[in-house]
């Protein structure tokens, strides 16, 4: 409701803080109990928009980055908590693969964007990649992928919200494997 | 025209197998066959189940060529001969009387909905045309068009209609019926969930969508109630219940080739729009693999276990077909999510697991820790693999910690139990695997019951989904654009 009397121009919009252009993975995930000794041999991918910018690091699941991912699900930061990428319920992606939000979330609607398009538009990307033979079979076994997101939580058009995380996780996947 | 038809027993309305250009001729001979071993009494071609809205008239033609042939000599063909029009459906009764079916299924017209009148006709013209006796076949659930018992009174006053199937489960207008005949018209069941009070009450046999499975089980339940055995009935429907539920309600005759493949009998799948994935959820594949394998109806062997260079066997691992590899190579680090039931008792767990020295050492390490602005994560209490539990939303008041930690928590232990139980995991590997599981309880959750059903439910899944590499790559391509994120547009 809130979000539809904005379009209307009835109340004024909430504003929030603009999306982190350049996501500094170690930093990021330094904050959430993961720390730089967890990123020693991944490589990182990362893309933005207006509305929403992503960093992928990614790497075998026998290497530390194996335990930031178990780190990350079962010790998680009040306010960002990992959830793995799925495409819909009980259909995620492979290499297996989760996201957290930079953000804190700190309301539903908060909760609802990212645990909604932004989580959607992330596994389209990681499909189509799949789809398109881009991702080495070795990868697709082997590999962990762990996504730190931030969105413009100004936000109201899912659709596009959707969109824009599918061109920038894209890209992203796209600086890993070409 | 011979009216002397008897129905007795089950007969499973079949799913028709679909091969790339027409109906999969192998795959259907072995259905026949299946059925026919596992007890049923006769064959019914081209009903609902059979996806007969799917198929051209040839196709159609085809099916009963093939069902007759099949069934020569073993068991009677009722052919389902329905159709939209009542030209159509006098052309397939034809052309199933000329393979040697014994009788013909003519559900009421649908689609454009016929009023009474229209539908007397349509049956009257019908039988009068034909050979062979006819069965109404009254759906409404799916037709639109329900034959009310007044209907009935005239219909089975026509020359050639013998009997009726009612699928609808509505027992007020079927006990009615059922009073009101004479012997000698026919009445079957053809729902499922209402099998049971229904042959109570004096229905002559059934036509179900689950005999494609266990015809047998009816047959036993028929034979009790005749015995005078109520008992004895209600034991069976009781143990069918859940999977029929399943079945009716989520995605009916692709759900009865679904569970069909996996117990190693293909029938390939339905045609679109129906898809696995949408009507029938991958939570509804799962929980029917399980129910399944309650009814030892999946074929149990070994699956290999790579632990470094040791190799662990779990001897009898239930192979549903499709589902179960032969070999796990990595133990290092297995994931599995699942999201089962629905509202706010849902469940949603995410889940990793392996080798107690590898990644999963993380999880041990934080268990019982408490670290400001982190949730707090435990290990479960004398439960054998070690199982971590976190919940991923903040405790709001004391009935949610309550179905958090007593009641999601348990459905945790008693899911890594069960999949002990389920003989997955080799016992040898018991000690060395990590279990840790992350789930989510609404806040506003209310039904401790659900609660624990779903929490169940999604970690058994989860667990196995991890063992077995599922959804795997080809589903994640083949969904891509189909998938649907409940919350991707919706507020």
């Amino acid at each position: 409701i809130r979000i539809e009397l904005e379009k209307l121009g009835l109340i004024d919009a909430l504003t929030h803080p603009k999306v982190t252009k350049d996501i500094d993975i170690q930093g990021v995930l330094g904050k959430f109990g993961v720390g730089p000794d967890y990123l020693q041999d991944v490589e990182i991918g990362t893309g933005s928009e207006d509305t929403v910018s992503v960093a992928i690091v990614t790497g075998s699941k026998h290497s530390d980055l194996g335990s930031a991912f178990v780190k990350l699900l079962m010790n998680p930061k009040v306010g960002h908590e990992a959830l793995t990428v799925i495409l819909e319920p009980n259909l995620p992606v492979r290499p297996t693969s989760i996201m957290v939000p930079i953000k804190k979330i700190k309301s539903m609607r908060q909760a609802t964007l990212f645990y909604g398009p932004v989580q959607s538009g992330a596994a389209r990307a990681v499909a189509a990649h799949l789809k398109n033979g881009k991702v080495p079979d070795q990868a697709i076994v082997d590999n962990v992928v762990i996504m730190a997101l931030d969105i413009d939580l100004n936000s109201r058009n899912r659709r596009q919200v959707t969109a824009a995380t599918e061109r920038v996780v894209s890209a992203a996947l796209g600086q890993i494997w070409k | 025209m011979t009216d002397d038809f008897t129905f007795k027993g089950v007969f499973p309305a079949l799913v028709t197998p679909f091969s790339e250009d027409g109906v999969n001729e192998k795959q259907y001979r072995g259905l026949i066959d299946y059925v026919i071993k596992s007890g049923a009494t006769g064959i019914v071609p081209c009903g609902t189940t059979g996806e007969f809205t799917s198929m051209s008239f040839d196709e159609k033609v085809d099916a009963f060529r093939i069902a007759c042939d099949a069934a020569k000599g073993r068991v009677p063909v009722m052919a389902g001969t329905g159709a939209a029009s009542t030209r159509e459906a006098i052309q397939l009764t034809r052309r199933a009387a000329e393979f040697g079916a014994s009788a013909a299924l003519v559900v009421t017209p649908y689609f454009l909905k016929p009023s009474t009148k229209e539908i007397f006709e349509h049956f009257e013209r019908v039988a009068n045309a034909s050979d062979i006796p006819i069965f109404l076949y009254n759906i409404p659930q799916v037709t639109g068009v329900n034959i009310d018992w007044w209907l009935v009174d005239g219909l089975r006053e026509i020359d050639g209609i013998i009997g009726m199937k009612d699928s609808s489960a509505n027992l007020l207008n079927l006990t009615t019926i059922l009073v009101r005949r004479p012997e000698s018209f026919q009445v079957v069941i053809g729902h499922d969930e209402v099998a049971l009070p229904a042959l109570a009450t004096g229905c002559d046999g059934a036509i179900l969508l689950s005999a494609n499975i266990f015809p047998n089980r009816y047959i036993r339940m028929q034979a009790a109630l005749a015995s005078g055995d109520l008992k004895e009935g209600l034991i069976i429907q009781r143990s069918l219940q859940k999977i029929i539920r399943l079945m009716v309600n989520k995605g009916g005759g692709l759900a009865v080739k679904a569970a069909l493949n996996m117990m190693g009998i293909p029938v390939g799948t339905s045609r679109a729009p129906l898809m696995e994935g949408d009507a029938l959820r991958y939570e509804d594949i799962d929980e029917l693999r399980t129910c399944l394998e309650d009814l030892q109806l999946i074929k149990r062997g070994p699956v290999t276990f790579k632990m470094g260079d040791k190799t662990l066997i779990a001897e009898s691992y239930p192979t549903a077909v499709g589902m179960a590899p032969e070999v796990i190579d990595d133990l290092t680090l297995l994931h599995g999510e699942a999201l089962a039931g629905e509202g706010l008792e849902v469940a949603h767990v995410d889940l990793v697991m392996g080798l107690r020295d590898g990644p999963l050492k993380e999880a041990l390490a934080a268990a019982g820790t408490m670290t400001e602005g982190f949730h707090a994560s435990n290990i479960i209490k004398d439960l054998e693999p070690t199982t971590v539990f976190v919940s991923t939303v903040t405790i709001v008041d004391e009935k949610h910690n309550a179905l958090v930690y007593e009641v999601a928590q348990k459905a945790v232990a008693d899911a890594v139990t069960r999949t002990i139980t389920d003989m997955i995991i080799p016992e040898e590997l018991i000690p060395d695997l990590v279990i840790a599981a992350n789930v989510f309880v609404h806040p506003s959750a209310n039904n401790p019951k659900r609660v624990h059903i779903n929490n169940f439910r999604a970690v058994r899944h989860a667990i196995r989904r991890a063992i077995e590499r599922r959804q795997d790559v080809n589903e994640i391509i083949a969904r891509k654009d189909s998938a649907r994120h409940p919350f991707a547009y919706n507020p």
